[in-house]
């Protein structure tokens, strides 16, 4: 049986509607105008234990709802969950002890007390034995590298040291599951970094089943193997993180800056795009299957003279909407 | 003119936004004032005698006028100081082409007049409704009111602005805007009048400025002092709005200095 | 059993964790307890002129007026330091969709949000009372036996527990819609109220004190009792009445925050 069971799972929320005006007004507290707003449609998943699994979805997408209907937070509207044998809004503080949590804008941390209090607080929240407490905490902190500020007032740290002892808060009780939403968001690419690689290591020795959300191109590509893809309440894609690049991760932007141009950009070959030239900038647009980013690079070394240059990977705000373009025309077609 | 006219605009909009809270506002407004005159009506009703020469009837108009008073003279100034030193936006309010002073003042005053036409008015007319009272409010005592009330609204304004200015000196107004509003709310009369005080405490209050500003303005109004006490009254309220008018000039002065060199 | 003393344990180091971030700012916080306790004077020095002026309200003199208000703020002050955070925190927790993270822990909602908000700020209201109330039976001329002692401490736990009550109904409305403000407003309406002696009021402020927001039995009831004083409003066995109804009214205020809270709906991402 899989770790995590989502069958047939929709969530509705009613929304209230304030009509505009004084003449409402007691009709607007008597009886609400409601609309229903239908954020999850019917989805159905598996995930197994020790999976990395990415969640992609613009905003309004259905990922929080789905996040918080696994985590037991809200009930769905219809269907059934399973996590690791239990349901987890019915037996909410079973599932709890299952799952750490991390909701990227917003802390779980006492602001005026060094992260040490708060590591204490969850040992107590989460009754985890002392032994297991103290070898964890150590171990995170030597991983995490915050050795440093462990004993400063969080307060004062900075949002990247913030964000690690926030995903190590989570990890102390050594839950098998972990849901992350938005972990790196605003974070330097030190943190970024050390927060993948903790979250990986811990998935390598504990088989930690890894549930991420993220706009983050990077995050997804170096922690996750599968990537569930949501678009208006229902699953667009569900499958390897392979077969997501080779489907959707087309083209990818480069950008160059130049002292001369060698010869006209006519000749440049046709799967180079240019977007742009001038001003001794070259923006291009190249297709990923067609050429390494060396043989770009080389290629466009052919024609100018090269000062600086930067790649840009896909956007997976972009990929989600060529996604969502492309299923809209298929459907049509079909009509 | 026309700056008098944006601020009110803008305090306008402010307020219009809620309109439940503004309604349960007056109510709320109204259940306080009943709750006072049920509290006079129960030290009234047992002992039945007059003290000082106030009876209930008294004690019931006072009661209602303290809080229409209190409602046209209160300000906010020392909060309004204390936010816009602190967040700096005093740099932008020392740049507009009005004195700071007249530029709270007239913020001051235009709250105060939403308050008394939307919250004030209504919750008083309510209360007078249903208690069915009867005031003999003649005009000579309602023109020196209205002259009183007003020096009362300097006074307040003048102490409330010179005692908010600590905050640029101190970084922070929160003790001392409570000890003042400790204090107005002993001395002011607007809870329990001053002619009920033991003499100890009556002598403290006639040094302070507090009583001017609610409690003097509503004796007279009510007609309970004769023409002498009227003058020594609104002579002290003269007095009292030029010496805190300069002492705040002079503290203004240093202050403003201060804030120019170190920005805030 | 063993979940009381859980929570209980909670408690204890959610206070030592709370005091430890309230040293940082230990002169905000001194500062502000001797405002409080200043601005609670001034309410008993007037009630005091007022009722000295002419001897007595409705039978009580000033200082048994006195006292009626000291029970109140008392129990207020205990309910406040378990409670109030709560109701503090609650309506901004539902609309930002912070209160998830309450949600994710292992932990019963309720009892998890009363050990987690503990705060010492009313240190100034509980001193501040328990002063007056010690001048007060003084003047009074009551012994404080242990008889009379165990009796004063049932009617302030008891009181607690109503304002606790009411510190739950508040908060658990913060579910059901979305400003409390009127349901705020109430609550510290009828709280003035209960400062004076309920029988000054009119019979239908007197019926609601009673049966629809129980403020009489926090102090008026059992206080009269102790007392003497014979100004029963409805009847004798109201003071006895007194703990059932708190407990009863706790009770049902636990249980509408319950109900209420599996209406919070994570608004917010």
């Amino acid at each position: 049986m899989a770790l995590i069971q989502v069958e047939h799972v929709s969530k509705d929320y009613k929304i209230i509607v304030q009509r505009p005006g004084a003449g409402n007004l007691l009709k607007n507290i008597f009886c609400p105008d409601t609309r229903l707003v239908h954020a999850v449609k019917d989805i159905s998943f598996d995930i197994d234990t020790g999976e990395l699994v990415g969640f992609i979805g613009e905003n309004g997408a259905g990922k929080s709802s789905t996040i918080k209907m696994i985590s037991g937070i809200l009930f769905p509207t219809s269907g059934n969950i399973t996590v690791s044998g239990v349901c987890p809004y019915l037996k909410r503080e079973t599932n709890a002890r299952n799952i750490g949590v991390v909701f990227g804008q917003r802390s779980r941390l006492n602001w005026d007390l060094p992260m040490a209090d708060s590591f204490e607080l969850n040992k107590e929240i989460y009754r985890i034995d002392s032994g297991v407490f103290r070898k964890n905490a150590a171990m995170f902190v030597e991983m995490l590298q915050m050795q440093d500020f462990y004993h400063t007032p969080v307060r004062q740290l900075s949002l990247g040291q913030r964000m690690k002892a926030e995903v190590a808060l989570a990890l102390l009780h050594e839950p098998p599951i972990l849901y992350l939403d938005e972990p790196t968001i605003g974070l330097d690419v030190m943190a970024k970094q050390q927060i993948r690689e903790f979250i990986k290591e811990r998935n390598r020795q504990e088989g930690t089943t890894t549930i991420l959300t993220s706009h983050d191109m990077k995050d997804l590509e170096s922690v996750c193997k599968r990537i569930i893809i949501l678009e208006q309440g229902r699953v667009l894609f569900d499958d390897s993180i392979e077969r997501f690049r080779q489907e959707y991760a087309k083209e990818a932007l480069a950008e160059f800056t130049y002292t001369v141009k060698k010869s006209d950009r006519n000749i440049l070959p046709e799967h180079i795009h240019v977007m742009e030239d001038k001003e001794h900038r070259l923006v291009v647009r190249y297709l990923l299957s067609e050429m390494t980013t060396a043989q770009l690079v080389g290629t466009i070394a052919d024609y100018y003279e090269i000062n600086d240059f930067s790649i840009k990977p896909p956007d997976i705000e972009d990929m989600v909407r060529e996604i969502y373009a492309k299923k809209e025309k298929n459907s049509t077609q079909s009509l | 003119m026309k700056l008098c006219k944006k601020i009110l605009a803008i305090s306008l909009k402010e307020k219009s936004i809620f309109r439940f809270d503004y309604i349960t506002g007056i109510l709320f407004a109204f259940l306080s004032i009943v709750l006072k005159v049920y509290l006079w009506k129960g030290i009234y009703g047992s002992s039945g005698k007059a003290v000082n020469g106030i009876v209930l009837n008294d004690m019931i108009v006072y009661s209602i006028f303290a809080g229409f008073t209190e409602g046209i003279t209160k300000t906010s100034v020392m909060h309004d100081l204390n936010d816009s030193v602190l967040n700096g936006s005093i740099a932008s309010d020392l740049l507009l082409p009005i004195g700071l002073k007249k530029y709270m003042l007239i913020r001051s005053i235009t709250k105060n007049i939403w308050g008394t036409i939307y919250t004030t008015i209504p919750s008083v007319f309510a209360a007078m409704l249903f208690f069915g009272f009867h005031a003999e409010i003649r005009f000579f005592p309602f023109l020196l009111y209205l002259f009183s009330a007003t020096m009362g609204i300097v006074i307040n304004f003048l102490y409330s602005f010179l005692f908010g200015l600590s905050v640029i000196w101190f970084r922070n107004s929160f003790f001392l805007s409570n000890v003042n509003s400790v204090l107005f709310n002993l001395f002011s009369g607007t809870l329990v009048p001053l002619w009920f005080f033991p003499k100890g405490l009556g002598i403290l209050s006639e040094l302070l400025p507090f009583r001017y500003i609610v409690f003097e303005p509503v004796s007279i109004l009510l007609n309970k002092k004769n023409p002498e006490e009227i003058a020594a009254a609104l002579g002290i309220q003269l007095f009292w709005s030029f010496a805190l008018f300069f002492a705040v000039t002079l503290v203004w002065n240093k202050g403003r200095h201060k804030i120019m060199i170190q920005g805030g | 059993m063993r979940t009381v003393y859980r929570y209980a344990r909670l408690t204890f180091i959610f206070m030592k964790k709370t005091i430890k971030s309230m040293l940082t700012y230990r002169w905000s916080f001194l500062i502000n307890c001797i405002s409080q306790a200043l601005d609670y004077s001034v309410t008993f020095l007037l009630m005091w002129i007022m009722i000295s002026a002419f001897e007595h309200m409705n039978g009580w003199n000033a200082y048994e007026v006195m006292l009626l208000y000291s029970f109140s703020l008392f129990s207020y002050g205990i309910a406040g330091t378990f409670f109030f955070q709560i109701m503090n925190r609650l309506p901004a927790q539902i609309w930002r969709g912070t209160f998830d993270d309450v949600l994710v822990k292992p932990v019963k909602v309720l009892p998890y949000l009363i050990s987690s908000g503990f705060i010492c700020n009313y240190i100034a209201h509980i001193t501040l009372s328990a002063v007056v109330m010690s001048i007060c039976f003084r003047a009074l001329q009551i012994r404080i036996v242990l008889p009379v002692f165990i009796r004063i401490t049932g009617i302030l736990f008891f009181g607690s527990l109503i304002y606790a009550g009411f510190f739950l109904i508040v908060s658990g409305a913060a579910f059901l819609v979305t400003k409390i403000n009127s349901f705020f407003n109430i609550m510290y309406f009828f709280r003035e109220i209960s400062y004076y002696p309920i029988s000054i009021f009119p019979k239908i402020i007197q019926i609601i004190v009673t049966v629809l927001v129980p403020y009489g039995f926090i102090n008026f009831y059992p206080l009269q009792e102790l007392l003497g004083k014979d100004d029963f409003v409805f009847h004798e066995t109201m003071a006895v009445l007194a703990p059932i109804v708190s407990v009863l009214f706790f009770t049902l205020a636990c249980l509408f925050f319950i109900k209420s809270s599996k209406y919070y709906k994570s608004s917010g991402s």
